[in-house]
Order: C-alpha cells, then sequence, then structure tokens
C-alpha cells in the first residue's frame, strides 16, 4: 500500500470526570487509552465499535479539536497539535475537516447555503467576489445539488441534502483527509446509499483520505479498505475489511460481527449468533488489563493482570488479545 | 392458524395548521396467534401511527382514525370506549417504545413500576406482586433482580432499560406485544439479546409479536411475514422468505438493494433517487411514482392490490394482471 498519512501513536485521551472542591480532577473518563494506527493515503479507514467506546474522540482528535492527554498524532510527518499552534496552523487545518452526524445541528440555521459553503473559502482567504461564488456553485453541483440552492436556508432541505451541504462545505477547501463521524445515522436507509455513494466518488476523483465511523457495521464494510475496531477507549483489531469480516481473532470482533442482522431470511437461519452476556463496563473505571475481560467467554487470570499489546501477524491483521499468538 | 387481530381499511389522519396529515391510509392486515410480523420502512411512513391506532393511542386532536377497523376478539377497537380499552391496554395488547427512558416513570423504583400492574390489575398486595416483579425481571435476564428492583431507571443501562421496559409489557401475559423500533437506540451486541428474548418470549409465551423498525435484516432473522409501508400505505407483503427471494414493488427492490449484504462480496449499492412525499399532499397515483425506475402511465392512478401465490400481495401496476411487465424480469434488467 502507499504512503502512510495519518499515523496515531500511543494516543490516549481522557476527560474530567469529576472535581474535588479546589476545583483539582478527582476521576477521568478514560475515552481512548493507547491507540495506535495509521491511516494510508487514498484509503477509508473504518472505525466500529459500540456506543462511548472513543470512536469519535478518536476522530475529534486527528482533526486537531481536542488536544491529545498522550501520544501524538501526525499529518504526512508534522505533529498535528504543534503545526495548529504555530505559524502554519491553517494550512494544516485546511488539510484535516469533518462531517458531521447531525446535518441538523452541524448547519447555522440563520446562514444561507451559499453562505455556509463559501465560508471556509473565506476563512482561509483561497477565494473572494464573483470566484468565490463560482466555488461554490462548482462545490454544489459536486455534490449533487443546484446552484439555486445557495440562496435557501438549511431547514428547507431533507436530511440527505443537509448531508450533502455538510459534505461541500468540508470539500471546499480541498483538504487531504475528512473524518466522517457516523456521516449516513440520522439518514434513511433509501437516502444513505445516495451519500456512500457520493462520499465513494469525491474520493476517487480527488484522491480523498477518510476516516468513516459508523454504528452500521454492513455500512463499513463496503465502504472501508481497512476496518479498525474499538472496545471501552481501546483498539482491539484492525486489518484489510474483507479479511476482518471473513477471519475475524478478537473475542469481542467476533461477537460483535455475528449479531449484525442480514437482510436474507436464509442466511439468517444458517447463522450461529454469539451473544454477548452483562454491559460493558463504565470507561470511568474500567477493567484492570484487558478491558473485554469482563464479557468474554476464554478470560484467564493473565487478561486481568496485563493489557495485551497489538501484535501484527499474516495478512497484516492487528489483534490485541492474549490469546492471540 | 388463528386469527388474533385483522386489520381492515385503517385510515388515520392529523388535522394540522398546515392541513392534513394522510399519516396512515388504508392498511389492512391480519396477525395469527403466536405469530411474528414485521413492519418495515423508513421515517414517516406510518408505522407507529398504525401501531398507536391499534392501542386507540392516537393524541386527539390533532389524530383521527378517519376510517376502517381493528378487529381484536371478535370486538372493533376502533368503537370501543375508553373503559373497555383500559381492560385490554397492557392486559391483552401491549406495546414497546424506541425509547425506554421515556416511557419509564424516572421517580419510581423499577421494581415498584413492575408491581404496580399486579396491585391494580390482579389486586395483588404489595409484598406479592413485589415478588411477581422480580420473577419478571429474572425472566428477562435481568442478573441480580432482588437488587434491581430498588433501583431507578436511570441507574440502568439502555439495554436494562430496554428489559425493564419488556418485562412491563409483559407482566400480564398479554396475547399481543408490539414491539416499536424497541432496539433503534442500543448497540447491535445489545440489540441480538433483546431480539433474542423477544423470540424466546415468543416461544415460551405464545405471544404474537408485531415488530416495527426500519432495519430489514432485523426482521429477516425474527419474522415469519413482513408488511412494507410506504407513505401511508403498505405496499407489499409476503412471508420474509418469498419477499427477500422475490421482491415485486420496485420500492422494496430498491431498498434491498441499497443496503449491504456483510455476508457477501463488495458490490456497488444502487440507491434510490429522490425524496419520500410529503403527506401533506401525497400524489394520486402511486406515491413511489416520483422515484421509480419503472415508472408508466397508468401509475398516475392508484394501483390496486394484486395477491399472487404464497399470499404475497402487492400494490403496483407492474404485478397488475393486465400488465404486460413481469417485475422478476425487469429487476434482472435493471441489475445491469
Ligand atoms: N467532551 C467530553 N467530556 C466528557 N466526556 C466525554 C466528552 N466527549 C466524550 N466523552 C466520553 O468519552 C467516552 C467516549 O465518547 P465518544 O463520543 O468518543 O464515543 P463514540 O464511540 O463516538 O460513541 P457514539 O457511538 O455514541 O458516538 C464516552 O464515555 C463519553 O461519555
Ligand atoms: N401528532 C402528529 N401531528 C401531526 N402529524 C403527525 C403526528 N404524529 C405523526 N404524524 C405524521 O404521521 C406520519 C406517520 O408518522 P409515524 O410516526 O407513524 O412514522 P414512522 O413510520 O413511525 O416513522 P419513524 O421511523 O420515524 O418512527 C408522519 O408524516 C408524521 O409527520
Ligand atoms: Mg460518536
Ligand atoms: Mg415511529
Amino acid at each position: 500500500m502507499s504512503d502512510v498519512l495519518i499515523n496515531v501513536q500511543n494516543l490516549s485521551k481522557y476527560f474530567t470526570a469529576s472535581r474535588n472542591f479546589w476545583g483539582n480532577p478527582t476521576s477521568f473518563v478514560r475515552a481512548v487509552e493507547n491507540v495506535s494506527f495509521q491511516v494510508y493515503k487514498g484509503e477509508t479507514l473504518g472505525i466500529v465499535g459500540e456506543t462511548g467506546c472513543g470512536k469519535s474522540t478518536v476522530g475529534r482528535t486527528i482533526v486537531g479539536l481536542y488536544k491529545p492527554t498522550k501520544g501524538t498524532v501526525s499529518c504526512a510527518g508534522e505533529d498535528i497539535h504543534t503545526a495548529i499552534h504555530g505559524p502554519n496552523a491553517m494550512t494544516m487545518r485546511r488539510k484535516l475537516q469533518m462531517i458531521f452526524q447531525d446535518p441538523y445541528a452541524s448547519l447555522n440555521p440563520r446562514m444561507t447555503v451559499g453562505d455556509i459553503v463559501g465560508e471556509p473559502l473565506a476563512i482561509h482567504k483561497i477565494t473572494s467576489g464573483k470566484d468565490r461564488q463560482s466555488r461554490v456553485y462548482g462545490l454544489l453541483k459536486q455534490v449533487g445539488l443546484n446552484p439555486e440552492h445557495a440562496s435557501r436556508f438549511p431547514h428547507e432541505f431533507s436530511g440527505g441534502q443537509r448531508q450533502r451541504i455538510g459534505i461541500a462545505r468540508a470539500l471546499a477547501v480541498n483538504p487531504e483527509f475528512i473524518v466522517c463521524d457516523e456521516p449516513i445515522s440520522a439518514l434513511d436507509v433509501s437516502i444513505q446509499a445516495q451519500v456512500v455513494n457520493l462520499l465513494e466518488e469525491l474520493q476517487s476523483e480527488y484522491g480523498l483520505t477518510y476516516l468513516f465511523i459508523a454504528h452500521d457495521l454492513s455500512m463499513v464494510r463496503h465502504i472501508s479498505t481497512r476496518v479498525a475496531v474499538m472496545y471501552l477507549g481501546a483498539l482491539v483489531e484492525i486489518a484489510a475489511a474483507d479479511e476482518l469480516y471473513k477471519n475475524p481473532q478478537h473475542p469481542y470482533t467476533k461477537a460483535l460481527l455475528s449479531a449484525i442482522p442480514i437482510a436474507d431470511p436464509a442466511a439468517e437461519a444458517k447463522r450461529q449468533r454469539i451473544i454477548l452476556t452483562g454491559d460493558v463496563p463504565s470507561p470511568i473505571n474500567p477493567p484492570s488489563g484487558c478491558k473485554f475481560r469482563t464479557r468474554c467467554r476464554f478470560a484467564m487470570a493473565k487478561c486481568a493482570e496485563m493489557a495485551p499489546e497489538l501484535i501484527t501477524g499474516a495478512n497484516n491483521h492487528t489483534i490485541a488479545c492474549h490469546l492471540v499468538k | 392458524m388463528e386469527k388474533i387481530l385483522s386489520v381492515e381499511n385503517l385510515k388515520v389522519i392529523f388535522n394540522t395548521y398546515a392541513g392534513t396529515v394522510q399519516a396512515v391510509s388504508d392498511v389492512s392486515f391480519t396477525l395469527d396467534k403466536g405469530e411474528i410480523i414485521g413492519i418495515v420502512g423508513e421515517s414517516g411512513c406510518g408505522k407507529s401511527v398504525t401501531s398507536s391506532a391499534i392501542m386507540r393511542l392516537i393524541p386527539s386532536p390533532p389524530g383521527q382514525i378517519s376510517g376502517g377497523r381493528i378487529i381484536f376478539d371478535g370486538k372493533d377497537l376502533v368503537s370501543l370506549d375508553e373503559k373497555a380499552l383500559q381492560s385490554i391496554r397492557g392486559n391483552q395488547i401491549s406495546m414497546i417504545f424506541q425509547d425506554p427512558i421515556v416511557s419509564l416513570n424516572p421517580v419510581l423504583t423499577v421494581g415498584l413500576q413492575l408491581a404496580e400492574s399486579f396491585m391494580l390489575h390482579q389486586k395483588l398486595p404489595k409484598k406479592l406482586a413485589l415478588e411477581k416483579a422480580v420473577e419478571l425481571l429474572k425472566l428477562v435476564g435481568i442478573p441480580a433482580p432482588e437488587e434491581r428492583i430498588h433501583q431507578y431507571p436511570h441507574q440502568m443501562s439502555g439495554g436494562m432499560r430496554q428489559r425493564v421496559m419488556i418485562a412491563m409489557a409483559l407482566a400480564l401475559r398479554p396475547r399481543i406485544l408490539i414491539a416499536d423500533e424497541p432496539t433503534t437506540a442500543l448497540d447491535v451486541t445489545v440489540q441480538a439479546q433483546i431480539m433474542e428474548l423477544i423470540k424466546k418470549l415468543n416461544t415460551e409465551l405464545s405471544t404474537a409479536v408485531i415488530l416495527i423498525t426500519h432495519d430489514l435484516g432485523v426482521v429477516a432473522g425474527m419474522c415469519s411475514r413482513v408488511l412494507v409501508m410506504y407513505a401511508g400505505k403498505i405496499v407489499e407483503s409476503a412471508p420474509a422468505r418469498e419477499l427477500y427471494n422475490s421482491p415485486q414493488h420496485p420500492y422494496t427492490w430498491g431498498l434491498l438493494k441499497s443496503v449491504p449484504r456483510p455476508d457477501k462480496q463488495k458490490a456497488a449499492l444502487s440507491s434510490i433517487p429522490g425524496q419520500p412525499p410529503d403527506l401533506l399532499a401525497p400524489p394520486s397515483g402511486c406515491a413511489f411514482m416520483p422515484r421509480c425506475q419503472f415508472a408508466m402511465e397508468i401509475c398516475k392512478q392508484p394501483p390496486k392490490e394484486t395477491v399472487g401465490s404464497e399470499n404475497h400481495s402487492c400494490r403496483c401496476w407492474l404485478v397488475d394482471p393486465a400488465s404486460p411487465y413481469s417485475p422478476g424480469t425487469l429487476f434482472k434488467e435493471g441489475e445491469a
């Protein structure tokens, strides 16, 4: 595969959960803990995992919305968090864009669509006047909207159209890397495929690199080159999409994938489900050692003692589990 | 099979300041004893309104059941008075909702909420009712139920609260359980737990279930029959295998092709263009026509329901006996 664009090394992000009388933190939400992975240029890395496992936190830290508690994130070899606090902050910010889950909440209701899409052009001083207008029209066309839509307000659009506006806005500054944080979760089933197809077209046209976060495991497999699985702040497995779905190794990944509903009664009747018992523990007080051990059928004494390291085996398949040698 | 519910030509409208919303128009289906049927369709197509109508929980005003009958136990629920309905709701037919946190009382312990229905309907003393509550929580797979009954809803996880909701819905052993998107707010592994539970209760207590969801996958693993709704109407219904293997309505076909299959090689996703229609001014003909790649001149007139073999029914001019086409071959061509 080609060059590494984004390199995440030993990233941890803690949020303060409670403070004492003096305002000093007394407990933390360990949203992301010691996560390392790379995103290659031109690929789509999918991130899956259940609510609260830290997917959005990883995405937001990569684009610089959060500062890492520990570890580093770099883009094409340059440390992101040093860059966005240095003289070339704008250059780095321009490279990294984000599309959000809720197309309703992420667009300013008092701005016209033209202003929303044109705003990043103004901030980054890319174009002005007539040029800016034609660039905005061009962007709207690229995402399947009409130039006439530029003078309308977000509430006049459907969910799928609003998501297109968000995509046009992210594309405006010619980014290299886009974090798509649940871009289709709020959309109707029949509209989801429209947006996914658009993201794929834009990727092949501009060589974009995506981090694609979603609940829908089937859609993640469809769009991703490689897929990373997170559990309670930790990365448990990462491999090429087909390899991961056909040959999952981590007990959590196995359970997760076996729970995906398949839209075919014949296939449903044949499959063997692994039903996990219990709930996901709290990230404020996570289990020692391997975080999945409290729900794992194969947990051993060792699993409570130390956290398994990520080990890369055949087919570039990386797993963090004491069972897997 | 013995029929326990039959919905006939149900119509529900909402009178809003912008005009009359035709939320459900002409919906008919039946439910057999001990059966699980699925209703699928996208946001706003009328799934929840249909189920609220069966429970007679349509807020009025602005809503109104403007036509049709809902026959349960030989009685038409549409014409029953509130007192008669109260003895059916919860007792004979009960419902679980999408969001358990709004349907549970936040200031009452889970145990008391469960015990209430036994105290109210079966006139049990509190102590006995609480014992029954513990039994129910055990039935729905909540560990350490003796301790859990003293907890408040906010002290439980989403999956746990949904179990409590199911326990409440099942407390009085209803004959019909309506589950309106019971797992939409939950993660896949928890969703699998809840679906497993509903299936188990269906077999053990032979409760008939109406499962409402927008997820074609969830339905495939659970239901014997599936109804597909679009813009307030049932556009297709068939036994599950039949529906997934040979969809006849272009909307069903489009939906099935727009979800990726996790068990198959990657194939291009085909999307359905356009948006679902506005129910304030629904098209007079087929509501799917503006988005349909097979639309014909005749589609401007409302399509009739055509029933084929295996009880496969479809509302589409393509399958009308007079139609020169067969959706099977059309869809194969559309595939290319
Ligand atoms: N700004 C914040 N302050 C405090 N805690 C936070 C903050 N953002 C996230 N968290 C916590 O960090 C953990 C990880 O959250 P995150 O939003 O990254 O999860 P996620 O995997 O994106 O979940 P979801 O699928 O629900 O979007 C959660 O326990 C969450 O409550
Ligand atoms: N109280 C109300 N007032 C006005 N219109 C309503 C009301 N309740 C529902 N409707 C309308 O009735 C139609 C059907 O709504 P319903 O809630 O049944 O959809 P649904 O299929 O359950 O969708 P979802 O998947 O989003 O839950 C919608 O167009 C909705 O706007
Ligand atoms: Mg998130
Ligand atoms: Mg609904």
